[in-house]
C-alpha cells in the first residue's frame, strides 16, 4: 500500500514539521476538491507495482483545519486571508464584498455551493490550474501570497511571480501558502470579476477575466486585468492596462486597448474551447468589462 | 401552473398524492442495487478494449489466474453461449430485426470499451491488479468512425458480414418530386445531432448469487428483468433457473434496456459459485454503455404560398456503432415520425442505420423521435419564415388530426389536441423579457411534437397484475414492473386503491421480481402506465366485481346498486343498510370466491409485412404536445441563459398529477441540455469525455423552472384515458429551445449541441447556414 497514515496538524508549525522530510512522500489536503479526484487515479490501496519507484502519496498533511490558515481579517489597512479560507467564506464576507468584489465574485462562481463548502484559496493557488478561478481576481488586486516551510521559514512574494508554468508554482518542497494579503480597494478602485463557462455551476472556465480600475470620472488613472484559462498560467495583461492609463474612457478606446491582450494570451484547444473561441472571448469581455465599468463610474 | 383545482370523476385518479416511496427516497432510504450486498461476496471486474477496432491476437489470463484472491477469469471461450441474437429479451419473438449480441469479445473488437474478459476477486483492488495482469495481444485495425464514411462500398467491415448497413426503411407517399416543383416555398437543410448519454444517478450495477434452489438470481439496476431469458440463453440454462430482480432505480432512460451486467454477474456466480457484485463507475458506464445515435439529417420541405405544407423529403443516417442492439427500432421510430405532427400530402423518407467503430448505440429516451424532431420542428420556422407567417400559425395550419394520415398511410384514431398545446405553451410565456444590456438578445421558439407510447404493434405486446385483498382489507398487488424513478409502482397503487375503494396507504405493491411477480414486460417504450396499469385496472375491476356481487347478494340489492368505496358497501339511496369490507370479504372466503385476480391486457396487435417499406399503422398511439422557451444569448459570448420553459401536452389523463408533473419538468430539462449542452465527444472511437466534468448536463442553476400546462383530452388508450408522457415530454424539448436561440440571432444552426462557440462562431463569420428567411422574420410569434 502507498498511503500509509493521514495526518491532521494541531499547528502551523506542526503541519510545516510533517511536511519536511520528502522521503515520507507527503501530500496536502485543504479542502480536497483538487486532490480527491487526483488521488481516485493513484490506486492509493493497491501493492507497488513491481520494480517501480512509488511515486504515489505516503503521508497526507490535512491543512483544513488548522486555525492559523483560516479566516479573513484586515491588516494594516490590508485584506488578510488565510490559505485554508473555503470559498464559502470568502464569497459570503461583507468586507470582502465591499472591497474586493472581484475576489469574491470569483469565489463565488467555484464550482457549486457543494465544492465551495470545502474548496480553499490556497489550494485553488497551488494546484495553478490556468483556469484556477481565483486567480485572476487576486492578478488584478496585485495581492501577495505569504508562504511558510519548515526549511526556509517565512516570505511573502507577488501573485505575479507565483505561476512559473503550466501547473508549477514557486513552492518549494515541504512549502505551503499561509495567507493572501491584497490591498483593499479604495474609494474610485472597482473591481469586477467575469467567468464564461458552459454552464452555471460546476463549470470550469473557458475564459475569466477580473478587472480592477481607479477610475477619476472617466479617466482611469490605474487598470490591473488578469485573466484565466487563456495561457499556461493565469496571466496579467499588462499591454492593456499600460494602455488604458490616464485615458478617458469611451467604447472605441475600451475596444482599442482591449486588442492589446493578444499579447499576453496563447490558448489553446481543449475539450471545452477552441484557441480562437477563447483570443475572441478574451478580448471581448475585456472590452465589454471596461466599457461597463466606465459607464458606471458615470452615473 | 396546472389545472390541479378542477373537479374530478375520480376519487383519486388525478389527484396529487406524495408517491409512496417519496419520503424514504428523501431520507435516503430507499435500497439500489450497490446498496444490497450478500456475505461472502466477491468483486467482479471488467477487462474493456482498448482499442476501438483491432483483431484479438490473443488473451493471456494465467497470470491473473494465479494472483491470490482471484477466484475467475473468464474471456469468450468461457461463455457457454457467447452469441446470441437478441430479440431484445421481450415476451413476444417478433420476426424482423435479430441484433447479434457478443457478452465478450472473441477474435475482433468492435468499439473500444468493449468487454473483453471479466475477474472476479476477493476485493475491487485485487480484482483491479487482475484486470493489468491479462495480457491481450491486439492487432489494431484501420476502423471506421462515420457513418457517411462507413456506408461507402470499400468502408472498413466494421462486423463480420460484408457490409456496415445494420437496416435500412423507406416511406413513399404521393409524389415529391411534382409537389417540390410546384411548392412556392422550399427549404432544405442537412441537420447534425451528437452521441447522448444518459447519466442516470445510479451507475449500473448488479449482485448475482445461486439461491438455496439452485436459481441464478440477479438483483441488478435494470429496465428489463425479462432480460433472465437472455441470461439463462447465455449460460444454456433452462429459463425457469434464473431470476431476475430489480430494485428501485436511480434513472433508467433507455441506457439499462439493455443487458448491462447482469450477463457478466451471472457468469462468474455461476463459476465460483460465490454470490458477485459489479458497479460500473461514472467514466465506466460513459465509456461502455449504450450511447442516443448521432444522425446525419438532410431534409427538404415545401409549401404553399398560402402556408400549405405540400411535401417533405427527408434522409437519415444513424450512426449505430459497433454492434446493432436496438438501432433498427430506434431508425423505425425515426422512420415513423420523419415529418413529425403534420399533414403532409407528400412524403418521402429514406433511413439507414450504419454500424461504425464507435461505442454502440441504442435506446435513449425518445427512441429516434428527437432526432427528427429537432430536424422537422428547424424546418417548420425556416419555412414559416420564408413564408412571412408566424412559427404558430403555419404550424396552426398543418397540425394533424384525429383521422389525418401520417407517411405511412395511418389514420390516427385518438385525440389530436396539438393545436391547443401550442397556443397555450406560447401564451404561458407571457410578456417577453427585456434584455439586461446591450449585449444581449432575446428570442423564444416553439416547437410541437409527437411521440408513440407503448411497444409497436408486431410485437404483440402484453403485460399482467395480480391484485387481491388480505382479509383485514389491505391489498397487495404483484405486477412486474420495473420502477425506475417515474413512480412506476405508485401510480399502479393509485389505480387499484381508485377501483377498490381504498386508500393509497391499503395498497402494497411487489414489483421487479420474475419469481414473484407476474411479467410485465419492460418499462421502456412510454408503456409501463399504458399496459402495466390496464393491466393492473382489468385485475381491480375483476376482484371488486367478484366483491359487488357478493355484496349485492348479501344486501338482497341489485349488483348495480351497489357502491364500493371508503371500505364500505351501501346500497344506493338506501342509507339503511350497508357492510363493510371485512365483512364482504369474509363471506368470500367462506364461500370460496376468489379475492384475488391476475389479468394480461394485451395490447392492439398488428402483423407488419417484413419489408423495407415501412407502412400503416405501427404503433398504438401518439401523445402530442408543445414546447415553447425564452431566451438570452450574450452576443459577446455566445452563452445562452434560458429564461423560460414551457411544457403543454395533451396526456389523456393524468394518474398521478406530480408523477406526470415530473415527467413534464425532466423531459424538458433533458431536451434543453440536449439542445445546448450535451455532447459526448469521441475521438476515432475514443469517449474523450468519460466523466461528469467533460460531459456536461445542465444542473440546477442552469434552467428556469418548467410550466406544466396539462390537457386532458381522456384521448388515450392506457387506464382512465391516460396517454404516455415519459419519452414525449422530452421529444420537442430541444428544438423549442432552439428555435428560440435562432430568434434571438437571426440565424439557423443546424448542429447540435447549439453551443456558446457555435453560436459565437455564427455571429462572428455569418458562415453558419443563414436562414434567409430569419432576417426578414416576423419578429412576434402569433
Ligand atoms: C466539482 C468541482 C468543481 C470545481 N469548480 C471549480 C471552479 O469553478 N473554479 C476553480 O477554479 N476550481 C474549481 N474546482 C477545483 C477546486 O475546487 C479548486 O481548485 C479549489 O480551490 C481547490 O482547493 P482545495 O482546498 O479543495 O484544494 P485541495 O484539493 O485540498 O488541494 C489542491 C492542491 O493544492 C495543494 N494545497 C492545498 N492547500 C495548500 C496550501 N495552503 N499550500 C500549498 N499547497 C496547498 C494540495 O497539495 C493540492 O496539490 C472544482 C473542483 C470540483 C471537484
Amino acid at each position: 500500500m502507498s498511503l500509509q497514515s493521514y495526518v491532521r496538524p494541531r499547528g502551523l508549525d506542526d503541519a510545516l514539521a510533517a511536511l519536511a522530510d520528502p522521503r515520507t512522500r507527503p501530500l496536502i489536503i485543504a479542502g480536497g476538491t483538487d486532490v480527491i479526484p487526483a488521488m481516485r487515479k493513484m490506486r492509493l490501496g493497491e501493492p507497488q507495482a513491481a520494480g517501480d519507484d512509488d511515486d504515489r502519496p505516503g503521508v497526507v498533511v490535512d491543512l483544513s483545519q488548522l486555525d492559523e490558515l483560516r479566516g479573513i481579517g484586515e491588516k494594516d489597512g490590508m485584506l488578510l486571508i488565510g490559505a485554508a479560507t473555503t470559498m464559502g467564506a470568502i464569497a459570503r464576507h461583507e468586507l470582502v464584498k465591499d472591497r474586493a468584489p472581484a475576489l469574491a465574485a470569483a469565489a463565488a462562481s467555484v464550482g457549486s455551493p457543494l465544492v465551495r463548502n470545502r474548496a480553499t484559496v490556497g489550494g485553488n493557488l497551488a494546484t495553478a490550474s490556468p483556469s484556477a478561478d481565483t486567480a485572476p481576481a487576486l492578478l488584478a488586486a496585485n495581492a501577495v501570497l505569504g508562504l511558510a516551510s519548515a526549511r526556509q521559514g517565512r516570505r511573502e512574494v507577488s501573485i505575479t511571480d507565483f505561476f512559473v508554468g503550466y501547473r508549477r508554482t514557486l513552492l518549494q518542497p515541504g512549502e505551503i501558502v499561509a495567507y493572501i494579503l491584497l490591498p483593499l480597494s479604495r474609494g474610485l478602485v472597482r473591481g469586477r470579476f467575469e467567468k464564461v463557462g458552459l454552464r452555471n455551476a460546476d463549470a470550469i472556465s473557458m475564459v475569466c477575466v477580473a478587472v480592477e480600475m481607479e477610475l477619476d470620472g472617466r479617466v482611469c488613472r490605474e487598470a490591473r486585468i488578469g485573466l484565466g484559462a487563456v495561457a499556461a498560467v493565469p496571466v496579467r495583461a499588462f499591454a492593456v492596462e499600460a494602455a488604458l492609463k490616464d485615458r478617458e474612457i469611451d467604447e472605441a478606446v475600451a475596444r482599442e486597448c482591449a486588442k492589446l491582450v493578444h499579447e499576453h494570451i496563447s490558448p489553446i484547444d481543449d475539450l471545452r474551447a477552441s484557441a480562437r473561441y477563447r483570443s475572441w472571448v478574451a478580448e471581448a469581455v475585456v472590452a465589454r468589462m471596461i466599457i461597463d465599468m466606465a459607464c458606471k463610474a458615470r452615473s | 401552473m396546472t389545472d390541479a383545482d378542477k373537479p374530478t370523476k375520480y376519487r383519486l385518479i388525478g389527484l396529487a398524492l406524495p408517491r409512496h416511496d417519496a419520503l424514504d427516497k428523501v431520507y435516503g432510504q430507499t435500497k439500489y442495487a450497490d446498496d444490497f450486498t450478500m456475505p461472502g461476496t466477491l468483486h467482479a471486474k471488467v477487462l474493456r478494449s482498448r482499442y476501438a477496432a483491432a483483431r484479438i491476437v490473443s488473451i493471456d489470463t494465467s497470470a491473473a489466474e494465479r494472483m491470490p484472491g482471484v477466484h475467475a477469469v473468464l474471456t469468450a471461450r468461457d461463455v457457454p453461449r457467447n452469441e446470441t441474437t437478441s430479440k431484445f429479451g421481450q415476451t413476444h419473438s417478433a420476426g424482423g430485426f435479430e441484433g447479434l449480441y457478443r457478452v465478450l469479445a472473441d477474435k475482433k473488437v468492435r468499439y473500444m470499451g468493449e468487454a473483453v474478459a471479466l475477474v472476479a476477486a476477493e476485493t475491487p483492488e485485487t480484482a483491479a491488479q487482475a484486470l493489468r495482469a491479462i495480457d491481450v495481444v491486439y492487432e489494431p485495425q484501420p476502423g471506421v468512425f462515420d457513418p457517411v464514411e462507413a456506408l461507402k462500398p470499400d468502408a472498413y467491415r466494421v462486423g463480420e458480414e460484408d457490409t456496415n448497413v445494420v437496416c435500412s426503411y423507406k416511406v413513399r407517399k404521393g409524389d415529391v418530386d411534382a409537389a417540390f416543383a410546384r411548392a412556392d416555398v422550399v427549404v432544405e437543410n442537412e441537420y447534425r445531432v451528437p452521441f447522448g448519454d444518459h447519466v442516470y444517478l445510479e451507475p449500473e450495477s448488479g449482485t448475482a448469487w445461486i439461491d438455496e434452489d439452485g436459481v441464478l438470481t440477479i438483483r441488478a439496476s435494470t429496465q428489463v428483468i425479462e432480460h433472465f431469458r437472455d441470461v439463462a440463453d447465455i449460460l444454456r440454462l433452462p429459463h425457469n433457473k434464473v431470476r431476475v430482480i430489480a430494485p428501485m432505480l436511480g434513472g433508467g432512460f433507455g441506457g439499462k434496456e439493455d443487458i448491462t451486467v447482469e450477463a457478466y454477474l451471472a457468469l462468474l456466480a455461476y463459476r465460483t459459485k460465490r454470490p458477485v457484485k459489479l458497479t460500473y463507475t461514472r467514466e465506466e458506464s460513459i465509456l461502455s454503455h449504450s450511447k442516443r445515435h448521432p444522425y446525419v439529417m438532410r431534409y427538404k420541405t415545401a409549401a404553399t404560398a398560402d402556408g400549405k405544407l405540400v411535401a417533405m423529403e427527408c434522409e437519415l443516417i444513424s450512426d449505430a456503432g459497433g454492434y446493432p442492439f436496438l438501432s433498427p427500432w430506434v431508425l423505425l421510430y425515426s422512420t415513423v415520425m420523419a415529418t413529425g405532427p403534420y399533414k403532409i400530402p407528400n412524403v418521402k423518407v429514406d433511413a439507414h442505420a450504419v454500424l461504425t467503430n464507435n461505442t454502440f448505440t441504442s435506446a435513449y429516451r425518445g427512441f429516434g423521435a428527437p432526432q427528427v424532431c429537432f430536424a422537422y420542428e428547424s424546418q417548420m420556422d425556416a419555412v414559416a419564415a420564408q413564408l412571412g407567417l408566424t412559427p404558430l400559425a403555419f404550424r396552426m395550419k398543418n397540425y394533424l388530426h384525429t383521422g389525418d394520415e401520417l407517411g405511412t398511410g395511418y389514420a390516427l384514431e385518438s385525440a389530436v389536441l396539438t393545436d391547443e398545446t401550442a397556443e397555450r405553451a406560447l401564451a404561458a410565456l407571457g410578456e417577453p423579457t427585456k434584455p439586461r444590456s446591450p449585449w444581449e438578445k432575446i428570442g423564444r421558439g416553439i416547437a410541437s411534437g409527437m411521440q408513440s407510447y407503448g411497444r409497436l404493434v408486431y410485437l404483440h405486446d402484453s403485460s399482467r397484475s395480480f391484485v387481491g385483498f388480505e382479509l383485514d382489507g389491505t391489498v397487495v398487488v404483484r405486477c412486474g414492473v420495473q420502477d425506475i424513478g417515474g413512480g412506476q409502482t405508485s401510480s399502479i397503487a393509485q389505480i387499484t386503491a381508485e377501483v377498490l375503494g381504498v386508500s393509497m396507504q391499503d395498497v402494497t405493491v411487489y414489483f421487479g421480481d420474475t419469481a414473484l411477480t407476474p411479467l410485465a414486460g419492460t418499462t421502456t417504450a412510454t408503456r409501463m402506465l399504458y399496459m402495466s396499469g390496464n393491466a393492473t385496472l382489468k385485475a381491480a375491476r375483476a376482484v371488486r366485481d367478484a366483491l359487488v356481487t357478493k355484496a349485492a347478494e348479501m344486501l338482497d340489492a341489485s349488483p348495480d346498486r351497489i357502491a364500493m368505496a371508503d371500505k364500505t358497501f351501501r346500497v344506493v339511496g338506501d342509507k339503511d343498510h350497508s357492510l363493510s369490507l371485512i365483512e364482504v370479504l369474509e363471506a368470500c372466503a367462506s364461500d370460496g370466491i376468489p379475492l384475488s385476480n391476475l389479468a394480461q391486457f394485451n395490447a392492439p396487435a398488428r402483423e407488419v409485412k417484413e419489408s423495407a417499406n415501412v407502412e400503416g399503422q405501427i404503433h398504438p398511439d401518439y401523445t402530442f404536445g408543445t414546447h415553447a422557451a425564452e431566451v438570452a444569448v450574450d452576443t459577446v459570448t455566445g452563452q445562452v441563459t434560458v429564461l423560460k420553459l414551457v411544457a403543454a401536452f395533451d396526456v389523456g389523463q393524468a394518474i398521478n398529477r406530480l408523477s406526470a408533473e415530473g415527467q413534464l419538468e425532466g423531459g424538458t430539462a433533458c431536451g434543453a441540455g440536449y439542445a445546448l449542452l450535451e455532447d459526448v465527444k469521441m475521438d476515432r472511437g475514443r469517449t474523450v469525455t468519460c466523466a461528469l466534468d467533460t460531459y456536461l448536463v445542465p444542473t440546477a442553476a442552469d434552467l428556469p423552472d418548467v410550466t406544466t400546462i396539462m390537457i386532458e383530452s381522456g384521448g388515450g388508450m392506457g387506464p382512465f384515458g391516460a396517454k404516455g408522457i415519459g419519452e414525449p415530454s422530452s421529444t420537442s424539448s430541444a428544438p423549442a429551445v432552439t428555435n428560440a436561440v435562432a430568434d434571438a440571432i437571426g440565424i439557423r444552426l443546424t448542429r447540435l449541441p447549439v453551443s456558446p462557440e457555435r453560436i459565437l462562431t455564427a455571429l462572428k463569420e455569418g458562415q453558419a447556414k443563414r436562414d434567409d428567411a430569419v432576417s426578414r422574420r416576423v419578429p412576434e410569434l402569433a
